[in-house]
Protein backbone atom coordinates (compact mmCIF):
# COMPACT_ATOMS: atom_id res chain seq x y z
CA UNK A 1 0.00 0.00 0.00
CA UNK A 2 1.54 3.33 -1.02
CA UNK A 3 2.28 5.71 1.75
CA UNK A 4 0.49 8.73 -0.30
CA UNK A 5 -3.24 7.04 -0.23
CA UNK A 6 -4.42 9.63 1.65
CA UNK A 7 -4.27 13.09 -0.48
CA UNK A 8 -1.65 15.54 0.22
CA UNK A 9 0.85 13.32 1.94
CA UNK A 10 3.90 14.48 0.16
CA UNK A 11 5.78 12.91 2.33
CA UNK A 12 4.68 9.49 1.54
CA UNK A 13 5.15 10.41 -2.63
CA UNK A 14 8.41 11.82 -2.10
CA UNK A 15 9.03 8.70 0.29
CA UNK A 16 7.40 6.51 -2.70
CA UNK A 17 9.04 8.81 -5.50
CA UNK A 18 12.87 7.90 -4.07
CA UNK A 19 12.27 4.69 -3.68
CA UNK A 20 11.41 3.51 -6.92
CA UNK A 21 14.44 5.57 -8.03
CA UNK A 22 16.87 4.35 -5.89
CA UNK A 23 15.55 0.90 -4.92
CA UNK A 24 16.63 -1.19 -8.14
CA UNK A 25 18.96 -4.22 -8.77
CA UNK A 26 21.30 -4.25 -10.99
CA UNK A 27 20.82 -6.66 -13.93
CA UNK A 28 21.96 -10.45 -13.37
CA UNK A 29 25.43 -11.40 -14.58
CA UNK A 30 27.31 -7.86 -13.00
CA UNK A 31 29.64 -10.82 -11.18
CA UNK A 32 30.08 -12.35 -14.71
CA UNK A 33 30.86 -8.86 -16.29
CA UNK A 34 33.59 -8.25 -13.47
CA UNK A 35 35.11 -10.91 -13.89
CA UNK A 36 35.47 -10.89 -18.02
CA UNK A 37 37.16 -7.33 -17.21
CA UNK A 38 39.47 -8.37 -14.98
CA UNK A 39 42.34 -8.98 -16.14
CA UNK A 40 45.56 -10.88 -14.50
CA UNK A 41 45.72 -11.06 -10.88
CA UNK A 42 48.19 -9.50 -8.65
CA UNK A 43 50.16 -12.27 -8.35
CA UNK A 44 50.84 -12.60 -12.36
CA UNK A 45 50.77 -8.62 -12.63
CA UNK A 46 53.55 -8.67 -9.87
CA UNK A 47 55.29 -11.67 -12.03
CA UNK A 48 54.84 -9.35 -15.26
CA UNK A 49 56.47 -6.02 -13.58
CA UNK A 50 59.24 -8.41 -12.20
CA UNK A 51 59.68 -9.88 -15.70
CA UNK A 52 59.64 -6.15 -17.44
CA UNK A 53 61.99 -4.53 -15.12
CA UNK A 54 64.63 -7.57 -15.40
CA UNK A 55 64.10 -6.67 -18.94
CA UNK A 56 65.03 -3.03 -18.61
CA UNK A 57 67.81 -3.49 -16.64
CA UNK A 58 69.35 -6.34 -19.24
CA UNK A 59 68.67 -3.67 -21.90
CA UNK A 60 70.19 -0.92 -20.23
CA UNK A 61 73.44 -2.92 -19.67
CA UNK A 62 73.34 -4.10 -23.06
CA UNK A 63 73.68 -0.19 -24.17
CA UNK A 64 76.29 0.38 -21.23
CA UNK A 65 78.28 -1.95 -22.52
CA UNK A 66 78.37 -1.41 -26.26
CA UNK A 67 78.71 2.70 -25.40
CA UNK A 68 81.89 1.91 -22.94
CA UNK A 69 83.07 -1.27 -25.29
CA UNK A 70 82.79 0.98 -28.98
CA UNK A 71 86.08 1.54 -30.68
CA UNK A 72 86.46 5.19 -31.05
CA UNK A 73 86.60 5.98 -34.93
CA UNK A 74 88.11 9.39 -35.91
CA UNK A 75 85.52 11.51 -37.72
CA UNK A 76 87.24 12.96 -40.63
CA UNK A 77 85.67 15.86 -42.30
CA UNK A 78 85.03 14.73 -46.06
CA UNK A 79 87.05 17.79 -47.36
CA UNK A 80 90.14 19.92 -45.54
CA UNK A 81 89.72 22.95 -44.07
CA UNK A 82 89.45 25.84 -46.46
CA UNK A 83 89.94 29.24 -45.35
CA UNK A 84 87.68 31.64 -46.17
CA UNK A 85 88.64 34.16 -49.39
CA UNK A 86 86.37 36.98 -49.22
CA UNK A 87 85.84 38.13 -52.90
CA UNK A 88 87.86 40.75 -54.51
CA UNK A 89 85.82 43.76 -54.16
CA UNK A 90 84.42 45.46 -57.61
CA UNK A 91 84.98 49.47 -57.49
CA UNK A 92 81.55 51.23 -57.99
CA UNK A 93 81.63 52.59 -61.45
CA UNK A 94 83.82 55.50 -62.13
CA UNK A 95 82.20 56.69 -65.32
CA UNK A 96 79.23 59.35 -64.53
CA UNK A 97 79.05 61.09 -67.67
CA UNK A 98 76.88 60.71 -70.62
CA UNK A 99 79.51 57.84 -72.08
CA UNK A 100 78.81 55.96 -69.17
CA UNK A 101 75.29 56.45 -69.59
CA UNK A 102 75.72 55.01 -73.32
CA UNK A 103 77.37 52.35 -72.35
CA UNK A 104 75.03 51.00 -69.86
CA UNK A 105 72.12 51.78 -72.72
CA UNK A 106 74.28 50.01 -75.26
CA UNK A 107 75.77 46.89 -73.33
CA UNK A 108 73.59 43.98 -72.42
CA UNK A 109 73.05 44.23 -68.62
CA UNK A 110 75.92 42.41 -67.01
CA UNK A 111 74.45 39.49 -64.76
CA UNK A 112 76.57 38.53 -62.44
CA UNK A 113 76.31 35.17 -60.51
CA UNK A 114 77.71 35.49 -57.53
CA UNK A 115 79.05 32.37 -55.93
CA UNK A 116 78.86 32.73 -51.84
CA UNK A 117 81.99 30.75 -50.02
CA UNK A 118 81.43 27.85 -48.71
CA UNK A 119 80.13 27.77 -45.26
CA UNK A 120 83.21 26.50 -43.20
CA UNK A 121 83.27 26.25 -38.94
CA UNK A 122 84.83 29.16 -37.76
CA UNK A 123 86.15 26.83 -35.28
CA UNK A 124 88.49 24.93 -37.35
CA UNK A 125 88.66 21.54 -37.97
CA UNK A 126 86.98 18.61 -36.00
CA UNK A 127 89.90 17.38 -34.53
CA UNK A 128 87.89 14.29 -33.53
CA UNK A 129 84.81 13.16 -31.77
CA UNK A 130 83.11 16.41 -29.93
CA UNK A 131 82.98 15.94 -25.86
CA UNK A 132 83.45 17.82 -23.12
CA UNK A 133 86.55 16.16 -21.59
CA UNK A 134 88.27 15.46 -24.95
CA UNK A 135 89.33 19.41 -25.28
CA UNK A 136 92.99 19.99 -24.34
CA UNK A 137 94.34 23.01 -23.16
CA UNK A 138 97.13 22.71 -26.06
CA UNK A 139 94.81 23.03 -28.94
CA UNK A 140 95.82 26.03 -31.06
CA UNK A 141 93.29 28.70 -31.60
CA UNK A 142 92.49 29.12 -35.25
CA UNK A 143 94.12 31.82 -36.95
CA UNK A 144 92.51 35.26 -37.91
CA UNK A 145 92.69 35.87 -41.51
CA UNK A 146 95.88 37.24 -42.43
CA UNK A 147 94.49 40.42 -44.16
CA UNK A 148 92.02 41.26 -41.44
CA UNK A 149 94.01 43.96 -40.35
CA UNK A 150 93.95 45.49 -43.75
CA UNK A 151 89.97 44.98 -44.16
CA UNK A 152 89.09 46.93 -41.55
CA UNK A 153 91.50 49.00 -39.39
CA UNK A 154 89.92 50.93 -36.29
CA UNK A 155 90.96 53.63 -35.42
CA UNK A 156 92.25 54.48 -32.28
CA UNK A 157 90.22 55.75 -29.17
CA UNK A 158 91.44 57.31 -26.58
CA UNK A 159 89.78 55.03 -24.43
CA UNK A 160 91.21 52.09 -23.87
CA UNK A 161 88.36 49.73 -25.31
CA UNK A 162 89.45 46.32 -26.84
CA UNK A 163 89.88 46.32 -30.63
CA UNK A 164 87.54 44.29 -32.51
CA UNK A 165 89.11 42.49 -35.07
CA UNK A 166 86.22 41.04 -37.72
CA UNK A 167 86.94 37.40 -38.70
CA UNK A 168 87.34 37.42 -42.29
CA UNK A 169 84.22 40.30 -43.01
CA UNK A 170 83.77 39.87 -46.76
CA UNK A 171 82.83 43.28 -48.06
CA UNK A 172 79.98 43.71 -49.83
CA UNK A 173 79.67 44.07 -52.93
CA UNK A 174 76.29 45.81 -54.93
CA UNK A 175 76.29 45.28 -58.59
CA UNK A 176 74.81 48.22 -59.80
CA UNK A 177 71.02 47.80 -61.68
CA UNK A 178 71.55 48.46 -65.37
CA UNK A 179 68.39 49.80 -66.42
CA UNK A 180 67.72 49.34 -69.75
CA UNK A 181 65.05 52.11 -71.17
CA UNK A 182 62.00 50.74 -72.36
CA UNK A 183 61.32 51.59 -75.87
CA UNK A 184 57.87 51.95 -77.51
CA UNK A 185 57.10 52.17 -81.01
CA UNK A 186 54.73 54.21 -82.64
CA UNK A 187 51.85 52.42 -83.15
CA UNK A 188 50.46 52.54 -86.68
CA UNK A 189 47.03 52.35 -87.14
CA UNK A 190 45.54 50.05 -89.95
CA UNK A 191 42.76 49.83 -91.65
CA UNK B 1 32.50 -20.57 -3.04
CA UNK B 2 30.29 -22.04 -0.89
CA UNK B 3 29.81 -21.37 3.26
CA UNK B 4 31.02 -17.47 1.98
CA UNK B 5 28.30 -16.24 4.90
CA UNK B 6 30.60 -17.53 7.18
CA UNK B 7 33.29 -15.88 5.69
CA UNK B 8 34.49 -12.10 6.70
CA UNK B 9 34.84 -9.27 4.03
CA UNK B 10 37.89 -9.03 5.07
CA UNK B 11 39.21 -12.97 4.41
CA UNK B 12 37.64 -12.77 1.16
CA UNK B 13 39.72 -9.86 0.75
CA UNK B 14 43.03 -11.26 1.73
CA UNK B 15 42.40 -14.35 -0.60
CA UNK B 16 41.71 -12.09 -3.33
CA UNK B 17 45.04 -10.25 -2.54
CA UNK B 18 46.69 -13.51 -2.85
CA UNK B 19 44.94 -14.04 -6.28
CA UNK B 20 41.52 -15.86 -6.09
CA UNK B 21 39.41 -14.40 -8.67
CA UNK B 22 37.06 -16.32 -7.15
CA UNK B 23 37.05 -14.86 -3.66
CA UNK B 24 36.80 -11.57 -5.34
CA UNK B 25 33.45 -12.22 -7.31
CA UNK B 26 31.67 -13.64 -3.83
CA UNK B 27 32.76 -9.72 -2.51
CA UNK B 28 31.23 -8.04 -5.95
CA UNK B 29 28.54 -10.59 -5.14
CA UNK B 30 27.95 -9.29 -1.52
CA UNK B 31 28.76 -5.65 -2.23
CA UNK B 32 26.84 -5.56 -6.00
CA UNK B 33 23.23 -4.09 -4.81
CA UNK B 34 25.29 -1.08 -3.19
CA UNK B 35 28.05 -0.36 -6.04
CA UNK B 36 25.03 -0.44 -8.14
CA UNK B 37 22.69 2.22 -6.41
CA UNK B 38 25.17 4.42 -5.02
CA UNK B 39 26.35 4.86 -8.56
CA UNK B 40 22.47 5.32 -9.20
CA UNK B 41 22.28 8.22 -6.82
CA UNK B 42 24.84 9.97 -8.65
CA UNK B 43 23.81 9.44 -12.40
CA UNK B 44 20.51 8.98 -12.39
CA UNK B 45 20.56 6.42 -15.08
CA UNK B 46 20.78 2.74 -14.46
CA UNK B 47 22.71 1.87 -17.49
CA UNK B 48 25.42 4.30 -16.49
CA UNK B 49 25.11 3.07 -13.36
CA UNK B 50 25.58 -0.32 -14.29
CA UNK B 51 28.36 0.79 -16.30
CA UNK B 52 29.76 2.62 -13.02
CA UNK B 53 29.51 -0.32 -11.20
CA UNK B 54 31.39 -2.69 -13.21
CA UNK B 55 34.86 -0.37 -13.64
CA UNK B 56 34.67 0.68 -9.78
CA UNK B 57 34.62 -3.73 -9.18
CA UNK B 58 37.44 -3.69 -11.93
CA UNK B 59 39.37 -0.90 -10.12
CA UNK B 60 38.96 -2.25 -6.93
CA UNK B 61 40.37 -5.33 -8.03
CA UNK B 62 43.39 -3.27 -9.33
CA UNK B 63 44.18 -1.38 -6.33
CA UNK B 64 43.23 -4.72 -3.78
CA UNK B 65 47.15 -4.47 -3.34
CA UNK B 66 46.37 -1.26 -1.66
CA UNK B 67 43.95 -2.10 0.62
CA UNK B 68 45.98 -2.44 4.09
CA UNK B 69 42.04 -2.91 6.09
CA UNK B 70 42.39 0.14 7.95
CA UNK B 71 38.42 0.62 6.68
CA UNK B 72 35.90 -1.64 6.08
CA UNK B 73 36.46 -3.17 2.72
CA UNK B 74 32.71 -2.31 1.56
CA UNK B 75 33.19 1.79 2.39
CA UNK B 76 36.28 1.42 0.37
CA UNK B 77 34.78 0.06 -2.39
CA UNK B 78 31.71 2.59 -2.27
CA UNK B 79 34.28 5.85 -2.42
CA UNK B 80 35.98 4.12 -5.24
CA UNK B 81 32.29 3.66 -6.88
CA UNK B 82 31.33 7.41 -5.74
CA UNK B 83 34.60 9.53 -7.04
CA UNK B 84 34.00 7.44 -10.17
CA UNK B 85 30.03 7.80 -10.44
CA UNK B 86 30.73 11.89 -10.03
CA UNK B 87 33.44 11.39 -12.78
CA UNK B 88 30.56 10.11 -15.06
CA UNK B 89 28.00 12.69 -13.64
CA UNK B 90 30.54 15.52 -14.89
CA UNK B 91 31.23 13.76 -18.11
CA UNK B 92 27.35 13.55 -19.04
CA UNK B 93 26.89 17.10 -17.44
CA UNK B 94 29.53 18.44 -19.67
CA UNK B 95 27.86 16.71 -22.69
CA UNK B 96 24.53 17.83 -21.94
CA UNK B 97 25.54 21.39 -21.44
CA UNK B 98 27.01 21.03 -24.89
CA UNK B 99 23.76 19.65 -26.67
CA UNK B 100 21.84 22.27 -24.44
CA UNK B 101 24.12 25.09 -25.95
CA UNK B 102 23.63 24.08 -29.54
CA UNK B 103 19.93 23.45 -29.28
CA UNK B 104 18.31 25.94 -26.61
CA UNK B 105 15.13 24.04 -25.15
CA UNK B 106 13.38 23.20 -21.90
CA UNK B 107 16.40 20.41 -20.72
CA UNK B 108 18.15 21.53 -17.93
CA UNK B 109 21.46 21.01 -17.34
CA UNK B 110 21.52 17.52 -15.49
CA UNK B 111 21.08 13.95 -16.55
CA UNK B 112 18.20 13.89 -14.54
CA UNK B 113 15.91 16.11 -17.25
CA UNK B 114 16.60 12.65 -19.31
CA UNK B 115 16.84 10.25 -16.51
CA UNK B 116 15.39 6.51 -17.50
CA UNK B 117 12.08 5.93 -15.85
CA UNK B 118 12.28 2.91 -13.34
CA UNK B 119 9.02 1.23 -13.68
CA UNK B 120 7.16 1.16 -10.56
CA UNK B 121 6.72 -2.55 -9.85
CA UNK B 122 4.81 -4.09 -7.03
CA UNK B 123 1.75 -1.96 -6.73
CA UNK B 124 -1.99 -2.42 -8.50
CA UNK B 125 -2.49 -0.66 -11.75
CA UNK B 126 -4.85 1.48 -10.50
CA UNK B 127 -3.04 2.93 -7.85
CA UNK B 128 -0.20 3.08 -10.52
CA UNK B 129 -2.12 5.38 -12.01
CA UNK B 130 -3.50 7.65 -10.15
CA UNK B 131 -0.28 8.30 -8.78
CA UNK B 132 1.55 8.84 -11.85
CA UNK B 133 1.31 12.96 -11.85
CA UNK B 134 2.07 13.66 -8.58
CA UNK B 135 5.07 10.70 -9.03
CA UNK B 136 6.04 12.20 -12.14
CA UNK B 137 6.17 15.58 -10.46
CA UNK B 138 8.15 14.77 -7.85
CA UNK B 139 10.63 12.84 -10.02
CA UNK B 140 10.82 16.19 -12.19
CA UNK B 141 11.39 18.27 -9.08
CA UNK B 142 14.06 16.01 -7.72
CA UNK B 143 15.83 16.53 -10.36
CA UNK B 144 15.94 20.44 -10.04
CA UNK B 145 17.15 19.76 -6.47
CA UNK B 146 20.69 21.12 -5.64
CA UNK B 147 23.44 18.59 -6.04
CA UNK B 148 24.12 18.40 -2.07
CA UNK B 149 20.89 18.08 -1.35
CA UNK B 150 19.77 15.45 -4.20
CA UNK B 151 22.77 13.14 -3.37
CA UNK B 152 21.69 12.73 0.42
CA UNK B 153 18.15 12.03 -0.44
CA UNK B 154 18.96 9.71 -3.13
CA UNK B 155 21.79 8.01 -1.05
CA UNK B 156 19.48 8.14 1.85
CA UNK B 157 16.39 6.27 -0.10
CA UNK B 158 18.69 3.36 -1.64
CA UNK B 159 17.75 1.43 2.07
CA UNK B 160 21.68 0.02 0.88
CA UNK B 161 23.54 2.86 2.72
CA UNK B 162 23.99 3.76 6.37
CA UNK B 163 24.45 7.59 7.27
CA UNK B 164 27.61 7.24 8.39
CA UNK B 165 28.30 5.64 4.97
CA UNK B 166 26.54 8.22 2.83
CA UNK B 167 28.77 10.78 5.39
CA UNK B 168 32.02 9.20 4.41
CA UNK B 169 31.08 9.18 0.34
CA UNK B 170 29.86 12.93 0.60
CA UNK B 171 32.56 13.91 2.90
CA UNK B 172 29.87 15.56 5.65
CA UNK B 173 29.41 14.70 8.95
CA UNK B 174 26.17 12.54 9.92
CA UNK B 175 24.39 15.91 11.20
CA UNK B 176 25.11 17.47 7.95
CA UNK B 177 23.75 14.40 5.79
CA UNK B 178 20.55 14.32 7.79
CA UNK B 179 19.96 18.02 7.67
CA UNK B 180 20.19 17.99 3.84
CA UNK B 181 18.19 15.23 3.59
CA UNK B 182 15.53 17.04 5.84
CA UNK B 183 16.12 20.36 3.74
CA UNK B 184 15.40 18.52 0.31
CA UNK B 185 12.06 17.04 1.54
CA UNK B 186 10.82 20.32 2.71
CA UNK B 187 12.18 21.82 -0.50
CA UNK B 188 10.17 19.33 -2.80
CA UNK B 189 6.90 20.13 -0.37
CA UNK B 190 7.48 23.68 -1.01
CA UNK B 191 7.13 23.52 -4.51
CA UNK B 192 4.93 20.35 -4.83
CA UNK B 193 2.38 22.62 -2.85
CA UNK B 194 3.52 25.58 -5.18
CA UNK B 195 2.41 23.31 -7.98
CA UNK B 196 -1.31 22.65 -6.53
CA UNK B 197 -0.18 19.72 -4.76
CA UNK B 198 -2.20 19.61 -0.59
CA UNK B 199 0.11 18.80 2.12
CA UNK B 200 -2.58 17.85 4.93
Amino acid sequence: MSNYDAPGSLDGAIDDAVRDMMQVDPRPGLRQRVAGSIGARPQQRARLRLGFAWAASLAVVAIVSVLLFRSPEPSQPAHPPQVAVAPPAVPAPAQVGPQAVEARRTAPPRVTQRRDPAPESIFGPRANRVAAASVAPSVPATPAPADADAIVDLPPIPWALPRITPIGVAPIHVTPIAITPLSVSALSHRR
Amino acid sequence: MTGSLEVSDLDLVRLAQAGDAEAFGELVERNRRAVFRAALAAVGSPTEAEDVAQEAFVTAWRKLDGFRGESQFRTWLLSITWRKAIDRRKTISRWLKLAASSSRDEAGDDMFDIIERVPATGRPHDEVMASNELQRDVRTLIGTLPRKLRDALLLAGTGEHTYDEIGQLLGAPVGTVKWRVAEARRVLKRKLTAMGYANE
